[in-house]
């Protein structure tokens, strides 16, 4: 079953072209990572998939409905969905508090919302600052209550903008170790961007590679990695694995 | 300045023990301004967080014009107040001239723009990835304004008191459509406008320095609130 289906996706800003007509279908249950260099289009894009931005043009149908044509029915299939942002913001209130958001916006009965917030909350190993002021806490921290903002509502689609960016690489490891767990048990589709390439590799049933406002290619990450399409590709790839390769030696 | 002096001590006096007449004044004019505060404050927060959220032609033109009508003068609201509601204007049947309750009306009116502009200016000036985080966890435009609202919280309770601010200490408007009727619609400022006139120094200044405690506890509370929200950001 389709979940995403994007058709020549324009998105300007003033006179730059942020997105050059992207094209893409995701599968139920599909783990989509976006890679490429900083400024490609991937959280413009992610955020458009999230319907956070409706002026674009091209077509984009969610959950089989024309989000264009539809656009009251955007906030049942924005219920749908979630998405944690690169730069995630804590709510002024507790940890717990600020989990148990996106229930209260739903109508959830009270014991079932304390029930899903600790549940969510030790998956994610912040259980123990579930009453602790969320303005309070470091990046890692705060990314950590954002994922489980977002994992709390049960989305049948989960977007994240680099969700690991500002985690040290157990609570990187941590987090992935959730993201499969979570794929694997409710069928969520996972579209993610990274700069991580080994964490595309690892997580990955399809990789796009976004350049200059342009989806240059899609496929497994075998055939993404090991055979890019074009130089440009090639470039972004070799140069990038010789980074964190470096970075790691270091 | 042994006037002065002498009046100075008098108001004291006035003040210290609890002039009936000095009390009514003061209580009428916190009442008044309190109510036109309220007022304004259900109109102001669900239309400023409107007009942040919604995106429309002449948006910037209209919070422009909302901005030049911060320092609106008082007796220009109080001319508008004054022909909606004399016998002759369009509500004139409601019989509301020279009454507390078109105070309040006017006063209402009077803050409205300063309250409005600086709701909008405290959700401008929020961070868009709380509205954006909300809208991605599903809630509605209201639950999003609702929860930017309470993230803003400290600099929307401060463009209410200084909208508070601006009610109890104008005169123009409560003296055009108020009338300065004794034990009725006579405020702290009409009062102190009246009595110098009549050259009673003494009730003047006791209203006068009460103005100014009232005055001096807006800006403790303001300073005690931008405190906090400093701590808050840290």
């Amino acid at each position: 079953m389709l979940h995403v289906e994007a058709t020549h996706l324009v998105k300007k800003a003033g006179e730059a072209v942020l997105l050059k007509g992207v094209s893409l279908r995701i599968n139920k249950g599909e783990s989509f990572l976006l890679i490429g260099p900083t400024g490609a289009g991937k959280t413009t894009l992610l955020r458009l998939l999230g319907l956070l931005n409706s002026s674009f043009k091209g077509e984009l149908s969610i959950f089989g409905v024309d989000v264009i044509s539809n656009q009251g029915k955007q906030l049942e299939i924005r219920r749908k969905m979630a998405f944690v942002q690169q730069k995630p913001v804590a709510f002024s209130c507790s940890v717990f508090d600020n989990v148990a958001y996106p229930l209260k916006w739903r109508k959830i009965p009270r014991e079932e919302i304390t029930d899903r917030v600790g549940e969510v909350l030790d998956l994610v190993g912040m259980k123990e600052y579930s009453n602790r002021n969320a303005k309070t806490l470091s990046g890692g921290e705060t990314q950590r209550v954002a994922i489980a903002r977002a994992l709390v509502t049960r989305p049948e689609i989960l977007l994240l903008d680099e969700p690991t960016a500002n985690l040290d690489p157990n609570s990187a490891g941590r987090i992935e170790e959730v993201l499969t767990k979570v794929v694997q048990e409710h069928k969520t589709t996972l579209i993610m961007s990274t700069h991580d390439l080994v964490q595309a590799q690892r997580l990955a049933e399809v990789v796009g590679v976004m350049i200059d406002g342009k989806l240059v290619q899609t496929g497994t990450p075998q055939e993404v990695f090991h055979a890019p399409q074009n130089s440009q590709i090639a470039r972004f790839i070799g140069f990038k694995l010789a980074e964190q390769d470096f970075n790691r030696i270091v | 300045m042994g006037e002065l002096w002498q009046g100075i001590i008098r108001a004291l006096e006035l003040i210290v023990t609890f002039d009936p007449e000095v009390m009514a004044i003061t209580f009428r004019s916190l009442g008044i301004s309190t109510s036109a505060c309220l007022i304004a404050t259900l109109i102001c927060l669900p239309l400023g967080s409107l007009i942040h959220f919604t995106n429309f032609k002449g948006k910037n033109l209209l919070v422009s014009l909302i901005q030049t009508f911060y320092s609106l003068p008082t007796v220009l609201v109080g001319l508008l107040v004054f022909i909606l509601f004399s016998r002759a204007g369009p509500f004139g049947n409601l019989n509301l001239m020279f009454t507390p309750a078109l105070m309040i009306i006017g006063q209402s009116l009077l803050v409205m723009p300063l309250m409005l502009g600086l709701i909008i200016s405290a959700l401008v000036s929020l961070d868009k990835t709380v509205a954006d985080t909300a809208f991605s966890l599903g809630a509605s435009r209201f639950q999003a304004g609702l929860l930017s609202l309470k993230e803003a919280r400290y600099a929307v309770i401060t463009s209410v008191i200084m909208g508070f601010g601006r009610a109890i200490s104008e005169v123009g408007l409560a003296m055009m459509v108020g009338g300065n009727i004794r034990g009725f619609t006579r405020i702290l400022t009409t009062a102190i406008s009246l009595e110098t006139s009549k050259g009673d120094i003494e009730l003047s200044l006791a209203l006068g320095f009460i103005l100014l405690l009232i005055s001096l506890a807006i800006n403790v509370i303001l300073s005690q609130l931008q405190r906090v929200e400093k701590s808050a950001a840290r």
